[in-house]
């Protein structure tokens, strides 16, 4: 059983990685602060129950918890956010945008599940499998998902990363 | 040109890596989890009343005189009247709840020229409900502004948008969301009047000199709702600056701030919030990465904004302050 005198040493820990993760899902500093939160507060209510993968569980909610914000429209409306368009937000307003500068801005405009696809298999490095288990589809979901995420994002999808690291 | 996967990891991790220098917001988040525990032992002895009243007669719970008639109230209703710290006066004019049972409700509210604002009393942060008004003879739905969501956390008061001029009648109504579960939502429709003499709030911080690694270049300070806008120049070194702000008084989380740099419109409004936050935890909430341009300096104006007029009657303070990133 965990012990919750745990807990703040697991949240100083484990923030910068969520917060990451809740920036690329949401791209506003402010709604993935409180995205992270809102994950971490259900796992301090749940702490006594989680065992070792705890990151991975407030992951998973993290990710959940976006896709259902996505749905009810939250973030399309004029939230309290705290932030202002970011750096690539206004290098394109002065028509400074390069290709990662589009790239970026169609990731923002994937829908969530799809975004959550491209950022567990290609940010966090999830296997197929885990980003099945952490978005609760099936892994054939995962695939299609995937495959219109990067048709939509132009990425060359018979690229292997892992080869481009080892050369 | 498409780019390749590399090149797409690379892309994520290059914008998210600013998460490294925004600590946890540990501060924040107990608060969080204090208001939780709180509302789960409410909870928890609301369900052990209605268990009693479940077995009243068991129990004696009886009204006076020995009747069956067992009156418990699970919790204090809402206020009739409160005031705010700027001496802003809310007096109740309607009063719902929702529950298993109830999933929808429409209030026939009168109207006397005044705003009108809306408290909950919130038992899960999950799928809250969602309100609408309308006015007789308009097809337009009012909303909660300037944010459509109740404030459970604090519970104060959220805005409606003004109503017509004129407008004597308004149809609140209060729908469950589709998801939501069995829990007991409450709801109190206000209306407020501001303060004859407006109340200073205390005064603000100063912005620190630096926070983290950032470092301060520019501030600016001004008093709702005499001054409606303060302007920042700073020189511009090409390196990552941050915009913060905050608020203080009543406004906060009520009035919104619009931002240009160098004369270009922020394409979002942000809220003005508390500054014990950014004191506390560092650039966190009210914190924006801005980009200079090509010019030698950078002017930063922040304005506040509000679609309800009466909070020209009501008192404010704001500081923006401009902090630029180390090398």
């Amino acid at each position: 059983m965990a012990d919750r005198s745990e807990y703040d040493a697991f949240v100083t820990r484990a923030w910068p990685r969520l917060l990451r993760t809740a920036y690329l899902l949401t791209r506003e500093w402010d709604a993935a602060e409180d995205l992270v939160q809102t994950a971490l507060l259900k796992a301090w209510l749940a702490w006594p129950r989680l065992g070792d993968e705890r990151e991975a569980y407030v992951r998973k909610i993290i990710v959940n918890v976006h896709v259902s914000w996505w749905r009810r429209r939250w973030r399309r409306a004029e939230v309290t956010s705290g932030s202002l368009p970011d750096r690539s937000q206004v290098a394109d307003h002065m028509g400074q945008a390069d290709e990662r500068e589009l790239v970026w801005q169609a990731l923002g405009r994937l829908p969530a599940r799809q975004r959550a696809v491209v950022v567990l298999r290609y940010f966090e490095d999830l296997t197929e499998a885990q980003t099945a288990e952490t978005l609760g589809c099936s892994v054939g979901t995962v695939k299609s998902q995937t495959s219109r995420a990067l048709a939509k994002l132009r990425v060359d999808d018979s690229f292997d990363p892992m080869i481009a690291r080892r050369s | 040109m498409p780019i390749d996967r590399l090149d797409l990891q690379d892309l994520m991790d290059e914008r998210s890596r600013p998460a490294i220098e925004r600590p946890a917001p540990l501060t924040s988040l107990r608060g969080r989890i204090d208001r939780a525990r709180r509302r789960r032992r409410a909870a928890w002895a609301g369900a052990v009343i209605v268990s009693l009243v479940a077995s009243g007669t068991v129990l004696g719970l009886r009204g006076p005189g020995g009747s069956d008639q067992t009156s418990v109230t699970v919790a204090a209703a809402f206020p009739a009247e409160y005031t705010e710290s700027d001496g802003t006066v809310y007096r109740l004019v309607a009063e719902a709840t929702l529950d298993a049972a109830t999933r929808e409700v429409t209030l026939d509210v009168a109207v006397r020229g005044k705003p009108l604002a809306i408290r909950a009393e919130c038992p899960a942060e999950r799928w809250p409900p969602q309100i609408t008004v309308r006015v007789p003879e308009s097809s337009k739905k009012y909303r909660l502004t300037p944010t459509p969501f109740l404030d459970c956390h604090e519970n104060r008061a959220v805005d409606l948008m003004p109503l017509p001029q004129g407008t004597r009648r308004a149809a609140v109504t209060i729908e469950a969301h589709n998801k939501a579960g069995p829990e007991r939502w409450r709801f109190g429709v206000y209306e407020w009047t501001p303060p004859a003499t407006a109340k200073r709030p205390r005064p603000l911080p100063e912005p620190p000199a630096t926070i983290g690694t950032w470092r301060l270049l520019g501030k600016a300070k001004g008093t709702w709702p005499a001054t409606r806008e303060v302007t920042i120049t700073v020189p511009n070194t090409g390196r990552p600056m941050a915009l913060v702000t905050y608020c203080g008084g009543d406004i906060n989380r009520r009035l919104m701030l619009e931002t240009r740099v160098n004369g270009r419109l922020s394409n979002h409004r942000v809220g003005c919030v508390k500054p014990g936050i950014i004191q506390d935890d560092g650039p966190r909430n009210g914190y924006a990465t801005l980009d200079g341009d090509r010019k030698a300096t950078t002017t930063v104006k922040v304005r506040l904004v509000t679609e309800v007029s009466d909070y020209r009657h009501r008192p404010g303070l704001l500081t923006a302050a401009v902090y630029e990133m180390p090398r």
